[in-house]
C-alpha cells in the first residue's frame, strides 16, 4: 500500500482527535500515534480490504483517543468514550481561520432570520430536517431546500478565496426565502 | 460527493457530530467514512465555523446574562455585607461569581465599579446601566 494514501488520512484523523481531546497538541500527538500504528498494521497485511483503509485508521484512532482517555485516569470501554462538545469553545475552533470565521459570520449576518433560526437547530439544537419540519409545520422537502441554499452561501463564503471577490458580486438581496 | 456523503448531508450528520447529538453507531459510521472523505471533512469546517460564528453573534448576549448574574450576585453581597461594606464570610462564593461575570479579578476593584453606576428604580435598569459602564471600560 502506498504511504501516500495513507497520509492523505491524517486530516480526517486530526478532526476526530480534535474533538475527542479537546487539546490542539494531544490530538496532534493522537493523529501521530494513529499513523504510527496504521504503518505496522499495514506492514502485517492489515486490513485485509483495502478499500476500508479509512474505516481501519478511523477505528485506530478511535482507540488511541480512548487510550489517552485511559492513560488521564479514566477508565472507560471504547465505546463509552464521552461525547465531548458542549456549548463552550472548543478545540475544533483551531481548524477555523479568523477570517474565514468572520466571512461565515458576513454570510450569517446577510441571510433572512428564518434561515438563520433554521440553522441555529440544524447546528446548534442538532435536529434533522424532519424533526424541524414536524416542529415547525412545513413539508421536510422545503425545510431541506431552504436549509442547502443557506448552507451554500454559508459553504462559498468558507471556502472563497483572498484574490476572489465573491461578496462584491453577489446580489445583496436575500434568495433563501422560499 | 457520492452518495454517502449526500445521505450524511442530508441528515446533517457533521454538524450533528461537531455538535455531539450523534448516536454512537452513527458516529462511528460518520467518522469511517469522514476520515478519507474531503468533501464531508468540508462539512465538518463549515459546522465548526457555523457554530464559532454563531458564538460571537450571541456574545453580547451572554454578556449581559452575565452583566445581570453580577449584579444580582453584588446585590446579595452588598445587602448582606458587614458594616465596613466588606461581605460576610458565607457570601465569597457570590462574590466570586460576581468578579468572573464581570471579569474583573480584583474584589476592590469590582466594588468599586459598583458604586459607580447610578442606582435607579429597577433592577433592570440598573444592571443595564452596570453592562453599559463595563462595556465603557473595556
Amino acid at each position: 500500500m502506498d504511504p501516500a494514501q495513507l497520509e492523505t488520512l491524517r486530516a480526517g484523523v486530526r478532526l476526530m482527535a480534535l474533538r475527542g481531546l479537546r487539546d490542539a497538541d494531544a490530538a496532534d500527538e493522537a493523529a501521530q500515534e494513529t499513523m504510527a500504528r496504521a504503518v505496522a498494521a499495514i506492514a502485517a497485511g492489515r486490513p485485509d480490504d483495502p478499500e476500508r483503509l479509512g474505516a481501519f485508521v478511523a477505528g485506530i484512532a478511535r482507540h488511541v483517543i480512548a487510550d489517552v482517555h485511559r492513560r488521564s485516569a479514566r477508565v472507560l470501554p471504547l465505546d463509552a468514550v464521552p461525547e465531548p462538545m458542549d456549548a463552550g469553545p472548543n478545540a475544533l475552533a483551531v481548524i477555523i481561520r479568523g477570517d474565514e470565521r468572520a466571512r461565515v459570520r458576513r454570510a450569517l449576518d446577510g441571510l433572512a432570520a428564518p434561515d438563520r433560526e433554521l440553522l441555529r437547530l440544524c447546528f446548534f439544537e442538532g435536529l434533522e430536517p424532519t424533526e424541524i419540519a414536524r416542529r415547525r409545520g412545513e413539508p421536510p422537502e422545503r425545510i431541506r431546500k431552504r436549509k442547502e441554499r443557506a448552507l451554500a452561501r454559508l459553504r462559498a463564503a468558507l471556502t472563497e478565496r483572498h484574490d476572489t471577490h465573491v461578496t462584491s458580486t453577489t446580489p445583496a438581496g436575500d434568495t433563501t426565502t422560499p | 460527493m457520492n452518495a454517502t456523503c449526500t445521505s450524511f448531508r442530508d441528515h446533517d450528520t457533521a454538524a450533528r457530530w461537531v455538535a455531539g447529538t450523534l448516536p454512537a453507531a452513527d458516529r462511528t459510521a460518520f467518522e469511517d467514512h469522514m476520515v478519507a472523505c474531503a468533501d464531508c471533512q468540508a462539512d465538518v469546517r463549515l459546522a465548526v465555523a457555523v457554530r464559532g460564528s454563531w458564538r460571537q453573534r450571541r456574545g453580547p448576549r451572554w454578556v449581559a446574562m452575565g452583566g445581570l448574574l453580577a449584579a444580582a450576585a453584588l446585590l446579595v453581597v452588598f445587602v448582606t455585607g458587614d458594616e465596613t461594606g466588606q461581605p460576610k464570610g458565607q457570601d465569597s462564593h457570590l462574590v466570586t461569581q460576581a468578579k468572573a461575570a464581570l471579569g474583573i479579578g480584583d474584589t476592590a476593584r469590582a466594588v468599586d465599579l459598583l458604586r459607580q453606576v447610578p442606582a435607579t428604580d429597577s433592577l433592570g435598569a440598573w444592571a443595564r446601566a452596570l453592562l453599559d459602564s463595563l462595556n465603557l471600560q473595556r
